[in-house]
This record gives structure tokens, C-alpha cells and sequence, in this order.
């Protein structure tokens, strides 16, 4: 993969050599169970501990036991959502919105399927959502667990969680947001606003995939998703992955330290792309809220193409880019993020999303800037349905 | 010295080299659509063929990758009890099993399933006479592990699981944790429907297991999102983790039959050596159960300073497993199987793996006896 320009960082980013470096005596040197309870286990538990200070610093959280490491993110939507709502017990009314990644969505539609009442938030144009409408919801009577992304990985918009988490707070609900996308990216702090629980996942910011790690404020009951050993003060089984928590707690840090200098490098080198490919390719827009956005992402729609096209012809020529998630990208059904901002139809299924890390360079801009146009004037070409 | 591989195994080096040249070659999101993630995909699934293939199944099982063995665990017995609830809702188990067994069909218990449990017998093993009583016609699952993870007791899973497919229409799950990698199975044409095991248990990596699936059964999935894992189990697929996972499985059953052996007369070294030993009682029996764990109290020691006496001398065992390690003062895998109280409480566990060698026992048997001594002289 070292040739190819890969612009696909909010599917999955390559291990940080740090965080390779910072794993690998874990698996040679110490590599005992930290749950035993001799001390070949008991000095990897120290190990976990300050993997946890560490992930508890990048998002602010006051107490590291407020950290639960998972398997993915997934696994922690999943554990937030069904575990608030169980632990809430009875029927609580579930908020959520149009644009969250299927890993929110796909416990809600269950949740929904059983019974529970979920309300599902639009967005405008911009991927922006409408407050009053979520305080609508909020003050419905019930007790509410609602569910909003902190930034979307599709659009990277970035929603304002302060202010969504105070509304769902005078509501009386419980707040979880999904922070896979923004954290490490930008500054994100759970320490003065009202989030009772967070998503992050490993492989978004440079550590591997398998681990993610969700934050619980004291007092926020949740019921364990996987349940057996005492790991994790009961609230996840399993023997720790001691070598992936390390390499997270490693990410985390490495994330707080060159935060601002990555994230201004990666918004000099998306503005760049932006404006070469607006001004080399017709019929081309940029989707979600300019303002408000993660450095890293863009979403840039070219009217009569097929996206998926798009993708293919660019991995012919060694870059790597996506039409939305990935998790989705198997169907050909276009993005339920891009028709919830109603896109117009000719440009909803040419949409490609690039996304940078701290490792792309000018050269990779310069890379997709020359290939591009060209393969979407080739498009154009064969399309029946463009004018020129 | 290490005596506590049932806990844990160190990664083994040519699984490391494959855990790291995939991550450093196929770290592409193996569901994206361009080369790098479609070259991903393809060794993923390779990693799956290889690991259903070294289980002796080649068309009847599916491989879904998981965080573990809990995470199996939790998503065989949740999924099957759920899938099947309109059909039943008894569900059987054993008084022996691994917590992320026994908890979960507990939790089951709380929200209106029926839950047996079955005893062991003074083996540590499910009599087949007593699964047999324990069917119903509204049995939907059955959930018995194959080697015990405290005694090393072994459940002769092709009778139990024959009697489950004679006199039920139940699932039929298999905690194998403590038996893959080390016993020859062969999945294809037998009774098991869910297979759970967990590599860092055969010198793979923590954090990755696979649930065996029986192909076309239906399991109401755990994780939802992305649809990952045939639906099973959303999450973005870690294909390192994964080809690390073949190349465990594959490297281990290479010389299982001789370690398998050579680990046997090591058992039998040990159990000599406690025989002589005052007030020692095996837990289990040697002939019915795995090489691999060996499993005895001692009277009048409470097994934390045994634990920690032979620490002082760098040697490391332990008591319980360690999943409940820091919880409970007592063995409940032990309790279950003498029906002593006072042998529960002072239950230690020696566990061995093909990295144990002929000094190491030696020096082990040479030291347990002194150092129980002179811990119930210092006692008096």
C-alpha cells in the first residue's frame, strides 16, 4: 500500500509506528493475564491504568475509571444505547438522528422493532439539525436516552454537543454521543458539558482496529453488553487486550500532542483539494456545513456520475477514497447521510469522500488533483444523462 | 516459572510476523471498496476457510470473528436463546462452566427464560444419564464446555452432544476455549451447532476469538450496525487479528500429538509429587481429564499465600480462574465438583502448555512440597 495515495483515513488509518512500538513488548515481554493474581499479571495491570488516564485526558474525562475499554466502536454504541435503555428500565423514549452511523442506528431500529418509541431528528441542507425540534422531543414527558454524533463521518459535520447535550439534560434524559470521528481530531472536553456517555474507537486515530472505549460518567447506569469475568469493574467481560489498550492509551496521547499541528495541516491540504477539484471539475459542490467541519473530511458530489465509478477508476490509478461509509459501501443504495441533507438526485450518487490524516502530503493532493478531472470528465462522457 | 497457562499464553513469534506484516500491508478497511480493502477482504476470508478447515469442517460451519471467547459466549447463548424463544424457553447449562457461560444464562434466568443446571460428578464432568433427564420438548439450547478451565475436566462432547440431538431439538454450544488448539475436532457430521474459542489461550493474541456457526442457523446478533460477519456481528473486521488467529490455530495442532503427550507424563510428574504431599486432594481425576491443567487443594493453606509463597520463588500459579480471580473466595468449578466447601476455598490450579519443559517440573515438584510445609509451620 506504500505507493498508493490513501485518502480514506475516516474508514480506517494506518497504526501509528509509535503505536506499534508502544504494543510490541506487550506481546513479547508482558504478556500475562492482568487479572491473575500474581504479579506476572498484576504489573500489566498498571499498564491499563495508564492507558486509561490517557484516553480519559483526550476527551476530558475527571476520573479514568470513567473509561471502559471495548472491542470497537461499535461494540460501545451498542453497549451505551441497549445498556442506558435496560438499565433505565421500563419504555424510554429514544432521539436520535438521521445521519448517525449504522452502529447507532442499527441498536435504535432493534430497540424500535421491540417496542420503544424512537424519534428520529432531521437535518437540512447543511447536515445542520433543528434544536427546537430536538427540545420538542426532549421534553416529550418520558424519560428520554438520546443518541447524537459529535461529528459525522461522512460529512464530517460537526454537531454542536453542548448545547444538544444541555437540551437532552433539561429533559432529564441520558445523552450518548458518538465521538468516533472527532476524537483526536479536534479538542473535545466531556468536563463542562452534560455528556453522560461517549463512543471512541481505536482504529479511527491510529491505533488498531479491535478496540474502542466508552466513556460512562460516574453515576450513569449502564447494564453490561458481554458479561462473565469481573473485567473492566464488571461493566465488560472478557480478558483485557492488553496489548491494543496499550496501543490506544499510545494513540490517545500521541493525538493530545500534535493535535493542533495535524489538524491544521490536514485542513491546509483539504482546503487545497477543495479548491483544485472545484475549480478543475465541473458540476461539482461540496456537501454539509463549510463551517462547521472536521479538518480532515470532505464530501464533494459531481453532478450525472456514478460515485461508486468514481472510486474505482481512482483505485486504478493508486488512490484510495470512498463513497461514504464503509460500513455501508457493499450496497449500491446511496448515502442515507447525503439523502437525508437532500442532495439533489443528480448528485446523490455521485458523492466521494476524502478524508486525510496526518500522514498525507502535498504530493497526494497534488496526486488526486491530476487524476480527477480527468476521470470524471471520462465519466461525464459516457453518462446519458449530462449535457456536455 | 509459568504454571498459569490456562489464564493466558505468550503470542508465539511466528504469529506475531503475521500480526505484523498484515498490519503493516492489509490495514485497509477490509469492507471499502478500492484494492488495499478488497485485498484485505480476500485474506480475511482466507483466514476464515483456514480456521474452519483446521477445526475438520469444510462446508457446514461459518467463522465469525470476535473480540474473545466472552464475547462468543455471550453471543452463542444470547443469540440462540433469542432466536429461539418462540419455540421455547428452557435452556440448560452445567454448575461448572466459565462465568461468561454461567452469568450469561443467569441474566437469561432473569428475563423469563427457565434455566437448568446441571451437576458434575466427582470427575468434574455432565453424566449423560443427567442431560438426558434435563431435556424437554421446549429445550432451546444446550451450553456445555468441552475441557474445564479450573480441573481440566473433559465432557465427552460427542455422547452429550449425540443425546441433545436424539432427544431435543435444542442447539448444541461448546465453551471449547481450553480445547481448541490442543484436542482434535472434528466439527463437520458431529452434534456441535456453536463453537467458541479464544486465541490467546493457544499462543495467538488477546482480544481474538471466532463463534463456529452451524451454516443457514439464525442467531439474533449482539452488535448491530454495519452488518459486518454475515450480520452476526457489526464492527469493523480486524483482518490481522484474524490471519493471526490461522496462523495460531495452524502452528499449534502442528505438534499437538507430541506436546499433548509430553504435557501428560508432566500431569502425572506433578500429581506423583502432590500424592506424597499431607492433606493434598486432586480435584478432578487424572485419567478423565486434559494434560494441560491439573487442579488440587490444599488443606490447612489458604491458596492466595501458597500463590504468593511461590511467587517469592518466581514460580506463578493460580487459584481460580482469572476471571473471577478478584471476586470470589472460593471455587465454584471445585465446590461443583467435590461438594467440599473447604476444598473450594483452598483450591490451587497448575496449568501447562507446550512451552513447559522437563526442568521447569522438576524444579516445580521439588519445591511444592517444602514450601507447603513451611507454610503450615509458620501457620502453627
Amino acid at each position: 500500500m506504500k505507493s498508493s495515495v490513501y485518502v480514506d483515513n475516516n474508514a480506517t488509518t494506518a497504526v501509528a509506528p509509535e503505536v506499534t512500538e508502544a504494543i510490541l513488548p506487550y506481546f513479547t515481554e508482558h504478556w500475562g493475564n492482568p487479572s491473575s493474581m500474581h504479579n506476572f499479571g498484576g504489573s500489566v495491570k498498571r499498564s491499563i491504568d495508564a492507558a486509561r488516564e490517557k484516553v480519559a485526558a483526550l476527551i476530558g474525562a475527571e476520573h479514568p475509571n470513567e473509561i471502559i475499554f471495548t472491542s470497537c466502536g461499535s461494540e460501545s454504541d451498542n453497549m451505551a444505547i441497549r445498556g442506558a435503555v435496560d438499565a433505565i428500565g421500563g419504555h424510554p423514549h429514544l432521539i436520535t438522528t438521521r445521519v448517525e452511523h449504522a452502529a447507532v442506528l442499527g441498536p435504535c431500529h432493534y430497540l424500535e422493532d421491540k417496542g420503544f418509541r424512537l424519534s428520529t431528528l432531521e437535518v437540512d441542507e447543511k447536515g445542520n439539525l433543528d434544536l427546537e425540534k430536538l427540545r420538542e422531543k426532549s421534553m416529550s414527558g418520558k424519560k428520554t436516552v438520546a443518541s447524537v454524533m459529535w461529528a459525522n463521518n461522512e460529512t464530517g459535520v460537526i454537531f454542536p454537543i453542548p448545547e444538544i447535550g444541555t437540551i437532552v439534560k433539561e429533559g432529564g434524559g441520558i445523552f450518548h454521543t458518538d465521538a468516533v470521528q472527532i476524537a483526536g481530531k479536534l479538542p473535545i472536553s466531556v468536563r463542562n458539558i452534560p455528556v453522560d456517555l461517549l463512543s471512541i474507537s481505536g482504529h479511527k486515530l491510529h491505533a488498531p482496529k479491535g478496540i474502542g472505549a466508552l466513556y460512562a460518567r460516574r453515576g450513569t447506569k449502564i447494564t453490561p453488553h458481554i458479561m462473565g469475568g469481573h473485567q473492566e469493574r464488571g461493566r465488560r467481560a472478557g480478558t483485557e487486550n492488553v496489548p491494543y489498550i496499550v496501543g490506544l492509551g499510545k494513540a490517545c496521547e500521541l493525538a493530545m500532542e500534535r493535535m493542533e499541528k495535524d489538524a491544521q495541516h490536514e485542513r491546509n491540504l483539504r482546503d487545497r483539494l477543495e479548491a483544485g477539484v472545484l475549480a478543475t471539475c465541473k458540476g461539482a459542490r461540496i456537501n454539509g456545513d463549510l463551517e462547521s467541519r472536521l479538518p480532515n473530511t470532505t464530501n464533494i458530489s459531481f453532478e450525472y456520475v456514478e460515485g461508486e465509478a468514481i472510486i474505482l477508476m481512482l483505485d486504478d490509478v493508486g488512490i484510495c477514497a470512498s463513497t461514504g461509509s464503509a460500513c455501508a459501501s457493499g450496497s449500491l443504495e446511496p448515502s442515507h447521510v447525503l439523502r437525508a441533507m437532500d442532495v439533489p438526485r443528480s448528485m446523490l450518487h455521485g458523492s466521494i469522500r476524502f478524508s486525510l490524516s496526518r500522514y498525507n502530503t502535498e504530493e497526494d493532493i497534488d496526486d488526486v488533483l491530476e487524476k480527477l478531472p480527468v476521470i470524471i470528465k471520462r465519466l461525464r462522457e459516457l453518462s446519458p444523462f449530462a449535457n456536455d | 516459572m509459568y504454571f498459569d497457562y490456562a489464564a493466558t499464553t505468550p503470542p508465539n513469534e511466528d504469529v506475531l510476523k503475521t500480526f505484523n506484516t498484515v498490519n503493516r500491508d492489509f490495514w485497509a478497511n477490509p469492507h471499502a471498496l478500492h484494492r488495499p480493502g478488497m485485498r484485505a477482504e480476500s485474506l480475511l476470508e482466507q483466514s476464515r476457510k483456514q480456521v474452519l478447515s483446521l477445526l475438520g469442517s469444510s462446508n457446514e460451519f461459518r467463522c465469525v470473528f470476535t473480540s474473545g471467547a466472552t464475547e462468543s459466549n455471550n453471543l452463542a447463548i444470547k443469540g440462540a436463546a433469542h432466536a429461539y424463544a418462540k419455540r421455547g424457553r428452557h435452556i440448560i447449562t452445567s454448575a461448572a462452566e466459565h462465568p461468561s457461560v454461567l452469568y450469561v444464562c443467569q441474566a437469561l434466568a432473569h428475563e423469563d427464560f427457565e434455566l437448568t443446571v446441571l451437576p458434575v460428578n466427582r470427575d468434574g464432568v455432565v453424566e449423560p444419564k443427567v442431560l438426558e433427564d434435563a431435556l424437554r420438548p421446549d429445550t432451546t439450547l444446550v451450553s456445555l464446555m468441552h475441557v474445564n478451565n479450573e480441573t481440566g475436566s473433559v465432557n465427552d462432547i460427542l455422547r452429550l452432544g449425540a443425546i441433545v440431538k436424539e432427544k431435543s431439538s435444542a442447539v448444541f454450544h461448546v465453551d471449547a476455549a481450553q480445547s481448541v488448539g490442543k484436542y482434535v475436532l472434528e466439527l463437520d457430521g458431529g452434534p456441535v451447532d456453536l463453537l467458541t474459542f479464544s486465541a490467546h489461550k493457544f499462543f495467538g493474541l488477546k482480544g481474538a476469538g471466532a463463534l463456529i456457526i452451524k451454516q443457514r442457523m439464525g442467531l439474533s446478533t449482539q452488535l448491530h450496525g454495519g452488518g459486518q460477519e454475515s450480520g452476526l456481528r457489526s464492527g469493523t473486521a480486524d483482518t490481522a487479528r484474524a490471519a493471526a488467529i490461522a496462523k495460531a490455530l495452524r502452528l499449534s495442532l502442528e505438534n499437538r500429538a507430541e506436546v499433548f503427550d509430553r504435557v501428560q507424563s508432566y500431569k502425572e510428574a506433578i500429581a506423583a509429587t502432590m500424592q506424597e504431599i499431607e492433606g493434598v486432594d486432586l480435584n478432578g481425576t487424572l485419567e478423565n481429564s486434559s494434560p494441560f491443567i491439573i487442579n488440587f487443594s490444599v488443606a490447612g493453606v489458604r491458596p492466595e499465600t501458597l500463590l504468593h509463597g511461590l511467587a517469592d520463588k518466581e514460580i506463578y500459579i493460580s487459584t481460580v480462574s482469572a476471571c473471577s480471580a478478584q471476586k470470589v473466595a472460593e471455587s465454584s468449578v471445585v465446590l461443583a465438583t467435590t461438594g467440599s466447601q473447604e476444598r473450594a476455598r483452598t483450591s490451587i490450579r497448575i496449568s501447562l502448555s507446550a512451552l513447559t519443559t522437563r526442568d521447569e517440573i522438576e524444579t516445580l515438584c521439588s519445591v511444592l512440597g517444602p514450601v507447603i510445609e513451611s507454610l503450615r509451620f509458620k501457620k502453627k
